[in-house]
């Protein structure tokens, strides 16, 4: 069963834009309204401005069709506390205190409470059933930050309504009918390795479900390969499959192409039932 | 016996392009020519990590590779310089906001790693010190920007709050104190609103940690000094790596040109992983498939567009080959290599 929410994480430059992208597309195909969503890094009260990957992704998804959602923290923020305090005035002042910017600013992982909040509510109001949230993550180490700050700030702020609202994420989170976390790696040692270590930690500190999808395979291509380089590449890449098999849901073939988005809609006219 | 700083290398780039494992090599290729080199690495893969024999409890603490003896490897523990800085003290470590703000992936790491940097750059140990940054803008930023760190104390609230410092003294659960100040100086309301949003303890307790941070004032400007440092060109090489499976250099350029540090002389674009010699070799092969010579080229076209973009940036750029080996000592060796290459005379 499709999932109302899923997140793509892993290492740096593996493929999480590709794959989430690729995973938005394939649903829109089966008939699902899928929301591209990405987290803008960035400061409390800093000018935000879209690098030329993310223009370029944002009109291949209006061609396409689907909502894409650009979270940024100025607006995220605002948007939130005006609803828990029901009023935007108040909101808006409170944002302008030198102190809770600092707060914001310099407190890891407190902006993904925030935009988690957002994204939830989102769903949880909407309500409809054909909408799939898919977060395009950010890489490991952030995408970490982001599961453990809820459990983080439910530690931190004992009371209140953030504390609540942790809870009240965490909780929902926890339903497997809910959320997924694909962890896409490569197939070389290094990119396994930190997506076992990923797996691990999530396991280990929140107790979200995570899985992890294999990209750029060659073996996965069929292709009988004559070359060195080729050859050498899927010889390590039968290492990693023989000793982490089981660890691996899903192997997706490799791509050729220099154009990012036509191999994101090739991608998504395979198979990605496993990534569901 | 003391030695004289020669200069450091700074590796930057995005995740998963290869930084630690360039910069450990690197590392290897001035001990093995015998030079005295520090490594200093933030967040080394697991697998590094156990290569190492860096467990969590030797962070701050110098590791050896057994054979290397000129070469010191340092991860740093933000935490731990924190604790160093305020002589060892236990004090912070029942405030919740201090231990989040010192964890892993906490605010306070990349300031705190500058100050752990520019001691050991002081402590006359080594000729050669590699930094291997984390991943992302944050550390740059802190490294280029004397106003960000000066900010960090500067700012409005933190002033208003150190007026207070002077009024109360210095003592214990001083935030408790200055928030029943706050209650009295009219900002009732505001505090009043934000501890609905944040909880009862909150705002007492970041007043606390406010406090604890800039007690240690002098020792955070005082390491700014580094920037003498990183601004000479003989002192400090800058490397920008990256790789022709990441798509984004885009990011990784956006996050490096604008620090400024920079300039043509000590800045120098690295293509990691290239496969620019092999692949050449195998297109040679008749007997490859269609299919096969579709993906070779394909792998090929990336690394020559990646070249292309970096050209326009760099007047330097350095090309490593890609070690297909799941050895990592074998990876350093090789890469070791590849720098001994480039400048036979460290």
């Amino acid at each position: 069963m499709v999932k109302k929410l899923y997140l793509f994480s892993g290492k740096g430059g593996v493929g999480k834009s590709t794959l989430s992208l690729a995973f938005c597309q394939y649903l829109k195909a089966h008939g699902y309204t899928p929301h591209y969503t990405l987290l803008k890094a960035g400061s409390l009260g800093e000018e935000i401005h879209f690098n030329d990957f993310e223009s370029q992704t944002l009109k291949f998804l209006k061609n396409q069709n689907i909502q894409a959602n650009y979270l940024t923290l100025d607006d995220s923020v605002l948007e939130y506390i005006a609803k828990k305090l029901h009023s935007k005035t108040i909101a808006s002042w409170i944002l302008k205190t030198k102190f809770f910017q600092s707060l914001i600013n310099i407190i890891p992982g407190f902006n993904y409470v925030i935009y988690m909040g957002k994204i939830l509510e989102n769903i949880t109001e909407e309500n409809q059933p054909k909408v799939v949230y898919v977060i395009d993550g950010p890489a490991s180490g952030h995408s970490q930050i982001l599961l453990q700050s809820l459990y983080q700030f439910k530690k931190i702020f004992s009371s209140g309504i953030l504390y609540e609202d942790c809870q009240k994420m965490i909780n929902w989170l926890l339903i497997p009918e809910n959320f997924k976390i694909n962890i896409v790696t490569l197939p070389s040692v290094f990119s396994i390795n930190e997506a076992l270590e990923l797996k691990q930690n999530i396991e280990s500190e929140t107790a979200f479900s995570s899985q992890i999808v294999l990209n750029d395979s060659l073996k996965k291509t069929g292709i009988p390969f004559q070359g060195k380089y080729t050859n050498n590449r899927l010889k390590l890449e039968n290492q990693i499959i023989e000793e982490n098999g089981e660890q691996i849901v899903e192997s997706l073939p490799f791509v050729p192409g220099n154009d990012f988005f036509e191999i994101v809609s090739e991608i998504s006219n395979g198979e990605l039932e496993k990534l569901i | 016996m003391n030695v004289e700083f020669q200069d450091i290398s700074i590796f930057c780039g995005t995740g998963g392009v290869g930084k630690t494992t360039l910069a450990m090599s690197k590392a290897f290729y001035f001990s093995k020519n015998n030079k005295k080199t520090l490594i200093i690495t933030i967040d080394p893969s697991l697998r590094l990590k156990e290569y190492l024999h860096i467990d969590q409890s030797s962070d701050n603490q110098i590791n050896k590779i057994p054979g290397l003896e000129t070469l010191d490897i340092l991860l740093l523990n933000p935490e731990e310089t924190f604790r160093n800085m305020q002589g060892g003290s236990k004090d912070t470590s029942e405030n919740r906001i201090l231990n989040l703000l010192m964890s892993p992936s906490g605010g306070m790491n990349e300031i705190l790693s500058i100050i752990e940097l520019y001691q050991r750059i002081k402590s006359g140990k080594y000729q050669h010190v590699i930094l291997d940054t984390p991943p992302g803008k944050h550390f740059l930023d802190f490294l280029s920007s004397t106003t960000k760190i000066k900010a960090f104390f500067d700012q409005s609230f933190i002033e208003h709050i150190s007026q207070l410092f002077r009024s109360q003294g210095q003592a214990k659960n001083i935030g408790k104190r200055i928030f029943d100040k706050f209650v009295q100086t009219g900002m009732e309301k505001l505090l009043y609103y934000l501890n609905k949003v944040t909880g009862d303890t909150f705002v007492e307790e970041f007043i606390d940690a406010v406090h604890i941070i800039y007690s240690m004032q002098s020792q955070f400007i005082d390491s700014l000094k580094i920037q003498e440092i990183l601004f000479s060109p003989s002192k400090a090489s800058w490397y920008l790596v990256t790789n022709s499976e990441q798509s984004k250099y885009s990011e990784a350029k956006s996050m490096f040109l604008g620090n400024a540090f920079f300039s043509q002389e000590n800045t120098t674009g690295i293509i990691n992983k290239s496969t620019h010699l092999v692949i050449a070799e195998d297109l040679k092969n008749p007997q490859l498939s269609s299919e096969e010579r579709e993906i070779l080229t394909s792998f090929e076209s990336r690394e020559q567009k990646l070249e292309n973009l970096i050209r326009k940036d760099f007047n330097r750029i350095l090309r490593f080959n890609e070690v297909l080996t799941s050895n990592i000592q074998e990876q350093l060796e090789e890469l070791a290599l590849q720098w001994q290459e480039i400048d036979p005379t460290p």
